[in-house]
């Protein structure tokens, strides 16, 4: 053996003692192709199961959206009536008082009175008549204005007041 | 020649009859550099396989147990199915490949060491430490062989962990690996070649497998290497025509030199 063969034949060795493990390429060929065909991908089954699990969970979101719905829905009152000067309150159920004053100075001064103290009013003026109408007072509220039409602290309701000339 | 664009279409359909198709054609393709390249890296392994010269007792010794190395390399590319793993481009299916089977053969090779932990003539409480010995005087080797001009006190720290490691792989294979009745050269030259050789593998796996291509493979046997096999070894490798070149150039020098101590 000389210097420059050296490499060659040192792996040439080394292959050859290497190759003695190896199986027949044909052989080995066909056992991989063989087992081959069984693998199976893991995400396959994580994915069918990620389907089925989405699929149920729509069917049962919507299911619960619904009965969630039809129990507020039957459960919860549509309007509740509150107490107060709101709109379809009973104080506007309450009969109408009318009070008649002669002057129009006296209906301006309860309209200024009225307007000060934010009190809900509608007003109607043709020639020489004019009306207020007052939505509704509640009980031991707005005592000045009580006061200016001479009326009892305890009254509640609706009232319209009308210039008499 | 592997056509890697249709091969990357393949792997990348997500549809199994074509993944499998193109992990066939792959192991077919690269089976053997990617089994070369685990025998240069893991030496002892197979090696009672390959104790049986006689052709017939080989045969009969392989039907109980089929090589380790093999199939090492099949269950690496089962992975590429069961995982649903694909390469990021054509360019990369080779690097990808080798980085697949790297991983797979770390995570398989303690299969190895605990049935020779479990061999009736290993004693079960040094196995252990033989492994964790050959791993670590394997890695101070690589440590020291990197360093350029190193001085008398690493040359014989060198010599001392290369008939360290020799010492481990010899006791793993149950003796020395390779049969000298026919060689040329005195037997003590012989051995020493081969125990050299072996080691450049462990040191350089990748660099020695390509040279084992480049020098003896089936591409370029018995006829002198030419620009068109070399770039045969270079798609086999997943590398540049002008790496592979540069590769041979630098370690044929490196294992001659090593080689040339054997002789002097």
């Amino acid at each position: 053996m000389n210097k420059k063969n050296i490499m060659k034949e040192a792996l040439h060795r080394y292959q050859r003692y290497l190759s003695q493990s190896d199986t027949e390429d044909t052989l080995l060929h066909k056992n991989f192709k063989e087992k081959l065909a069984h693998i199976e991908s893991d995400q396959k089954l994580i994915k069918k199961i990620q389907s089925k699990v989405n699929a149920t969970s729509s069917i049962i979101g919507s299911s619960l959206f619904i009965t969630g719905f039809l129990i507020a829905r039957l459960t919860l009152p549509v309007a509740v009536g509150v107490k107060g000067v709101e709109e379809k309150s009973y104080i506007e159920e309450l009969p109408i008082k009318i009070i008649e004053i002669s002057t129009h100075e006296e209906f301006k001064k309860i309209i200024t009175l009225a307007i000060n103290k934010e009190i809900s009013l509608e007003s109607k003026s043709n020639n020489n008549i004019s009306q207020l109408y007052i939505y509704g007072l509640e009980q031991e509220k707005n005592k000045e204005f009580k006061k200016l039409l001479n009326l009892d602290n305890n009254y509640e309701g609706p009232l319209t007041i009308i210039v008499n000339n | 020649m592997i056509d890697f664009k249709n091969t990357y279409q393949e792997l990348i359909s997500g549809d199994n009859d074509f993944r499998r198709n193109a992990i066939e054609k792959l192991y077919i393709a690269f089976e053997i550099s990617l089994k070369r390249n685990l025998q240069i890296k893991y030496p002892y392994v197979d090696s009672h396989l390959r104790k049986s010269i006689d052709s017939e007792n080989k045969e009969s010794t392989m039907k109980l147990t089929s090589p380790f190395i093999e199939e090492i390399i099949q269950i690496a590319f089962f992975k590429i199915i069961e995982k649903n793993l694909s390469p990021k481009s054509e360019y990369a299916i080779v690097g990808w490949l080798k980085d697949i089977v790297n991983k797979t053969a770390s995570e398989e090779i303690h299969r190895f060491w605990r049935k020779f932990e479990v061999d009736e003539n290993t004693q079960s409480n040094s196995a252990s430490k033989i492994k964790f010995d050959y791993d670590t005087k394997v890695e101070e080797l690589n440590k020291l062989s990197k360093i350029k001009n190193p001085s008398e006190k690493v040359k014989s720290e060198i010599s001392r962990l290369r008939v360290q490691i020799i010492g481990i792989v010899k006791l793993i294979t149950k003796g020395g690996h390779l049969n000298h009745a026919k060689a040329s050269a005195a037997p003590y030259i012989m051995e020493c070649i081969d125990e050299t050789t072996m080691l450049f593998g462990l040191q350089y796996p990748d660099q020695a497998s390509i040279l084992m291509e480049y020098t003896v493979g089936q591409k370029t046997e018995n006829k002198k290497p030419n620009n068109k096999n070399l770039q045969e070894i270079a798609s086999i490798y997943g590398q540049s025509l002008s790496n592979i070149k540069k590769t041979v150039s630098t370690y044929s020098k490196l294992l001659k030199e090593s080689l040339s101590e054997c002789l002097d």
